[in-house]
């Protein structure tokens, strides 16, 4: 095989991969947009305190970010229950500028808060156990590990969504908000459960997230992430979770295919290029399908 | 259900002007009066979708005036809303299961559904069809079962009626006087006078926010208030 063929090959396999997470990372956001109508501008705060989580649970105590990943469930659904019933609960019915700023506004006094306690400095870690080899490509497993987690996540949520209780009384909130009510749902306690879920999804990934950036975790490294999740949220048509993580994995192959095909071209610095690639897409697919892949309500 | 003095808006724009109403266990009244009246805001108000500003609401011996709406379904009252406002993207049993959210309701799903499906026959047939397929009468008629299947003592409905044609109509009217024998209270909306005066057994005339008259349907008639404030 051709050595382009085979970077290609790899690259797709591990934009699968990332794409999963980022699936994962996006779901919480779309969630929050497809229950409540607001959009979280402070998403990535959400993913740095994750991050810092892993970190600080590995490098402190030893526990391997997987383990991490329930921890920062659990700090999610307290920050976003804070966050929910002392500032979001009194927005709900107003304009959106509101509630964009703020969403802003807790990210912003997120980072500056992570930046007071743990300073401005580029921290990572290494968490090695070991890689898959397959023919051409070699995979490392904690990358699998945090693929086979975000799927897991995404499955759980899935199936809540359908069966449980309060899951079949959110979908009935975003379908009717008064008919809702008319059955007796609490609107805005589901309003709470759905927003600390999301925010709570969104600090877990960011706790996968950080095997696959052994020194990026930092105050302001959630800035890519909102961007990139909102591309994947536009890709999987905003309101709904399914979509956004099927957006995640296209998102994940298109970013690293764009790698392998840029590096082609000689003079041209790949890295750099993949956001051209990701958000060229994001163009052509708002001209050709403006309601997302899976359509508006794909739930 | 006696309210007393009720005030309710939207912002700062008051549309009820202190309304004084009884509601009669086990009878239908009715609920007429031009647009604009303050029908709905007043049937809102008393489930709690809006917010009442003051009053009281008396309801089996307890004020229930600021009582979120999902407390209210746990004491029985039901809110049949204006427009069809079923679950698009669900199935027509997973419409009525959500009718039987809270616990109170759950308990009685069996018996509820049985008295739906006699009801209302064709939404037994489409339960596995999407409620968005449905046709406008059979999205009316899954809403009123879907109110039904929460328990109802006392049922609010707004135009139930609305955009429906005639022979729908008569069908959902004569479900109405069936579930007024299983003993439900019905507190019923409409623009369809004719109709309603056929069935209601109390006529409450609201106009501008208040209540410009009521008596029985014959009273009504006899005293020229259905002329004077619904131009028939």
């Amino acid at each position: 095989m051709p050595p382009f063929l085979i970077a290609l090959y790899g690259n797709l396999l591990n934009g699968a991969i990332l794409g999963a997470v980022y699936g994962m990372m996006t779901m919480g956001l779309s969630l929050i947009f497809g229950v409540l109508r607001i959009v979280n501008v402070g998403h990535g705060a959400f993913i740095m305190v994750g991050a810092y989580t892993a970190f600080f649970l590995f490098t402190l105590y030893g526990i391997p970010p997987l383990l991490a990943v329930p921890f920062s469930f659990i700090i999610g659904m307290g920050l976003g229950a804070l966050f929910f019933y002392t500032v979001i609960k009194r927005l709900i019915d107003s304009p959106e500028l509101t509630t964009l700023l703020a969403t802003f506004s807790f990210g912003v006094l997120l980072e500056e808060v992570a930046k007071l306690l743990w300073g401005p400095d580029y921290r990572g870690f290494n968490w090695e156990v070991g890689s898959l080899h397959l023919p051409f490509v070699t995979i490392p497993l904690e990358k699998l590990y945090a693929f086979l987690a975000s799927v897991s996540m995404a499955l759980i949520l899935y199936i809540w969504f359908k069966k449980g209780r309060s899951g079949m009384a959110i979908r009935a909130i975003m379908e009717d908000r008064e008919g809702a009510s008319c059955c007796g749902i609490n609107v805005d306690g589901m309003y709470g459960l759905s927003f600390s879920i999301g925010i709570a999804l969104t600090v877990a990934s960011g706790s996968l997230l950080t095997l696959f950036i052994p020194v990026g975790i930092h105050p302001y490294m959630g800035g890519i992430y909102t961007l990139k999740a909102f591309v994947i949220a536009v890709l999987g048509g905003l309101s709904s979770p399914w979509g956004a993580f099927f957006g995640g994995f296209i998102f994940g192959l298109v970013e690293n295919g764009a790698y392998s095909l840029f590096g082609l071209v000689p003079g041209l610095e790949p890295f750099s290029m993949t956001y051209f690639a990701a958000f060229l897409i994001l163009l052509i697919l708002l001209l050709i399908r403006p309601e997302g892949l899976l359509g508006a309500n794909g739930g | 259900m006696k309210i007393r003095d009720l005030e309710s808006g939207y912002g700062s724009v008051q549309i009820l002007w202190g309304v004084d109403m009884s509601l009669r266990e086990g009878a239908i009244t009715a609920l007429l009066g031009p647009n604009g009246a303050g029908k709905s805001t007043l049937l809102r108000s008393i489930f709690g979708t809006v917010r009442p500003w003051k009053g009281s609401i008396l309801y089996r011996d307890e004020d229930i005036l600021h009582l979120p709406p999902h407390r209210k379904v746990d004491r029985g009252i039901a809110l049949v809303p204006e427009g069809r406002h079923v679950f698009a993207g669900m199935t027509v049993k997973e419409n009525l299961l959500l009718g039987a959210y809270r616990k109170r309701a759950r308990e009685r799903m069996e018996g509820n559904l049985g008295l739906v499906f006699s009801l209302f026959p064709i939404l037994e047939e489409r339960q596995d069809q999407r409620a968005g397929t449905l046709s406008g009468g059979e999205q009316q008629m899954l809403t009123i079962a879907r109110s039904l299947m929460a328990s109802p003592e006392l049922m609010m409905l707004d135009e139930p009626s609305q955009g429906l044609a005639p022979k729908v109509v008569e069908e959902v009217f004569s479900a109405l006087t069936r579930i007024r024998e299983e003993g439900v209270t019905i507190l019923l909306v409409e623009q369809n006078v004719e109709n309603v005066l056929s069935i209601a057994d109390y006529v409450y005339i609201l106009n501008e926010g208040r209540v410009v008259g009521e008596g029985r349907p014959d009273e009504i008639e006899k005293a020229g208030l259905r002329k004077a404030y619904l131009g028939l």
